[in-house]
């Protein structure tokens, strides 16, 4: 991920500490589709979807002394922060597992349209990366990582063995890992 | 600890993508603390962790932007601080200090 333009990782860390604006709003420029997007897979609503955005990036600001830098890059307390945003908004619908499946099919980055593909990784493709993924592969790692669901969860409502979800999933992750590294 | 073994049990890739309940997130935490190998193999994790979500990137409508900005300009101020929601007001203290020089 090439974001080092004009800053570092550092001197975001300590432009988000100093609370300077621009720095705030580089983040944004930079990192909202990510964050946008993550938002979206797991609500499957654009209304409520810009609402979480705001909280999570007023989040990024506020809490910005929580950052810690031995748990990875900023990036990624970011992506946690708004997976776990969205995720606790989710809960809170309290959707049942059967909803989240299905909004799973009815995922509204597949209905082409309003996609935006992230500069950077232009030359991955959406597709090209998740059609290598079996649907059950893809099922399962939305499941988790975008609806939050335990590995108990899934394996109550896919009715596969909870050992075999487990296998499954972390196979599915390995695959995903190969196909972004090709 | 066999490293490699922990390495390759699959934990880290609970881990990274978020599968793992607070207490096992914990606990891996403080292997990776100890272990540099283990903290290289979840930072490689992490970075695919990136790139598999930029895949779902989409531009957020435009006018948000602007609307944080006003928010974090007005945030200083006590009429700006009372915009925000609960959990992300200025605490206590911090707010009466800022309302005397205001």
């Amino acid at each position: 991920m090439d974001y080092h333009v004009t800053y570092t990782e550092a001197e975001l860390v300590q432009g988000l500490h100093a609370r300077d604006q621009k720095v705030f709003g580089f983040l944004y420029d930079h990192y909202s589709p990510a964050l946008y997007g993550v938002i979206v897979k797991v609500l499957n609503d654009h209304g409520l979807a810009v609402d979480v955005l705001q909280d999570v990036f007023l989040k990024i600001w506020r809490y910005a002394e929580q950052y810690n830098e031995e748990k990875g890059r900023l990036f990624t307390w970011m992506l946690n922060i708004a997976r776990n945003t969205a995720i606790d908004v989710l809960r809170s619908k309290s959707y049942k597992l059967e909803q989240k499946i299905q909004n799973i099919t009815d995922d509204v980055h597949l209905d082409g349209g309003s996609l935006t593909v992230y500069p950077s990784v232009d030359h991955l493709g959406f597709s090209k990366v998740l059609d290598k993924l079996t649907k059950e592969q893809r099922t399962l790692i939305d499941l988790a990582y975008y609806k939050g669901c335990t590995q108990e969860e899934i394996s109550r409502v896919l009715d596969i063995p909870l050992g075999t979800v487990k296998t499954r999933l972390r196979n599915a992750i390995i695959q995903l890992r190969v196909i972004l590294n090709k | 600890m066999d490293v490699q073994g922990y390495i390759s049990s699959g934990i880290l890739e609970s881990y990274v993508f978020g599968l793992l309940s607070e207490t096992e997130q914990r606990e891996v935490e403080i292997i990776i603390a100890q272990y540099p190998a283990v903290k290289a193999t979840v930072q490689e994790l992490q970075q695919d962790r990136e790139r598999f979500v930029q895949l779902y990137a989409m531009a957020p409508p435009m006018d948000i932007k602007d609307r944080l900005l006003n928010i974090i300009r007005e945030e200083e101020t006590t009429a700006g601080n009372s915009l925000l929601p609960d959990e992300l007001r200025a605490p206590g203290p911090a707010r009466s200090a800022k309302e005397k020089n205001t």
